[in-house]
């Protein structure tokens, strides 16, 4: 009987999502090799050497991997490099860049992941999300992205109503806490000349019923039907998370063809991604999440995503 | 999609392999808001609900590689929704701290 080979998965020690798939793998007996490229070089070492492909070692204490052996890697949430305290700042960033393009790049170099690093980053782009969902068949909002102010005003006097959401996650640290920038309504009076300061993501609402978060894993998707209870969850569900309702439903076989080419033209294998449903039934794409979360949804439905996930790269042996 | 120019100004080789980089999350940083900010920014906001994580109670399974608590189950059988606050020693007498947020 052939030796499975080990699945690489790439997180910090605390990622509590990428628990339930090495706990899944675990489940199995097969081979998993999980580290944080952050502890490199503190803990985590590579020696690799080319001849006609990449062979070496990733080590941690008291453990390995074959990089040529690796099955599947799994790209999560790895930490900042470990750098030594006796480096300058400056001594810092060589170093850091050097770690991210060695290290980095015998990664990358892997041949089977899920998702690829370069095309998680490459689909975090919500313009080319919208584009490339517009050609795959799914409806999307209508969506303007600017820095004049006199435009903004002009969309948001456009349409029945409108959002801003920010582009890159909206994720921010400042005072010492950490903030969150939800979908919010705005309207004409609120635009001011402070759109001119950067690029701002204005777009139409779509009168919803609930929402959608589509788990794609392959050719298996699970579709969480997503019922707010409050008025701030019903504008982003992701700001009252206790007045939150979950089932599965099944997916309409227009959307499921859509998805299929979407994910192909993002080349990912993994997504979550974000829909609102009408009244009348109508799916509306919002976003491509690829490397987003799905733990609680299991978790809350019983959607077996930690199973999925675990199926592919033991399936790819078979 | 994927990029092959270096300079390419909108896909940077940082960004291509964010290995290592504090990927989709952001560090609490103490400089206070500035007088004049991007249109957006204005709607950034402390979440609501926060569930406060004491690392201190967790450690990594070596074995299992899976975060346990003090009698060995794994923390993911625990794990609710929203955002997590987790504050741990930094072994020097204070305390560490870091919000991982659900942001996607």
């Amino acid at each position: 009987m052939p030796v499975a080979a080990p699945v690489l998965v790439l997180t910090d020690p605390y990622d509590i999502t990428a628990d339930h798939v090495v706990d899944e793998l675990n489940r199995r007996g097969h081979p998993v090799f999980r580290c944080d490229p952050g502890e490199f070089p503190a803990r985590l070492s590579v020696t690799a050497r080319f001849d006609r492909g990449w062979a070496g070692r990733l080590r941690l204490p008291g453990t390995s991997v074959a990089l040529d052996e690796i099955g599947c890697a799994c790209y999560r949430r790895p930490s900042t490099f470990e750098l030594s305290g006796d480096l300058g700042e400056h001594e810092r960033r060589w170093a850091r860049r050097e770690a991210r393009r060695g290290l980095g790049g015998l990664l990358a170099a892997l041949p089977r992941w899920l998702n690829h690093p370069f095309a998680i980053a490459a689909a975090e782009y919500k313009p080319v999300q919208l584009e490339l969902a517009a050609r795959a068949g799914l409806v999307v909002p209508t969506p303007i992205i600017t820095n004049d102010a006199a435009d903004a005003r002009a969309f948001v006097s456009s349409v029945e109503s409108a959002i801003y959401k920010p582009l890159a996650g909206g994720v921010l640290g400042e005072a010492g806490e950490h903030k969150l920038t939800y979908t919010n309504r705005v309207t004409v009076d609120e635009i001011d000349d402070s759109v001119a300061a950067t690029a701002h993501l204005f777009q139409s609402w779509v009168q919803k019923q609930h929402e959608i978060r589509l788990t794609v894993v392959d050719a298996t998707m699970f579709a969480i039907r997503i019922d707010a209870e409050s008025a701030a969850a019903h504008q982003d569900w992701r700001s009252d998370y206790p007045s939150l309702r979950y089932r599965v439903v099944e997916i309409p076989h227009g959307v499921r063809t859509s998805v299929a080419t979407l994910m192909d033209a993002l080349r990912l294998r993994f997504a979550a991604i974000d829909f609102v449903v009408d009244h009348d039934g109508q799916w509306t794409f919002l976003e491509v999440n690829p490397n987003g979360q799905w733990a609680w949804l299991e978790n809350a439905t019983g959607a077996p995503i930690a199973s999925a996930i675990a199926e592919t790269p033991t399936g790819e042996q078979r | 999609m994927t990029p092959t120019n270096a300079v390419d100004p909108l896909f940077d080789a940082d960004t291509l392999i964010p290995l290592g980089a504090a990927f989709l999350r952001a560090e609490p940083c103490a400089a206070a808001p500035s007088v004049i900010r991007p249109f957006g920014m204005r709607y950034a906001v402390v979440p609501r609900h926060v569930e406060a994580v004491q690392l201190s109670s967790l450690r990594y399974d070596t074995d299992r590689q899976v975060c346990i608590d003090s009698a060995g189950t794994p923390a993911f059988g625990r794990h609710t929704d929203g955002p997590t606050s987790t504050r741990t020693s930094d072994g020097h007498g204070g305390m560490d701290s870091d919000t991982d947020h659900r942001e996607d």
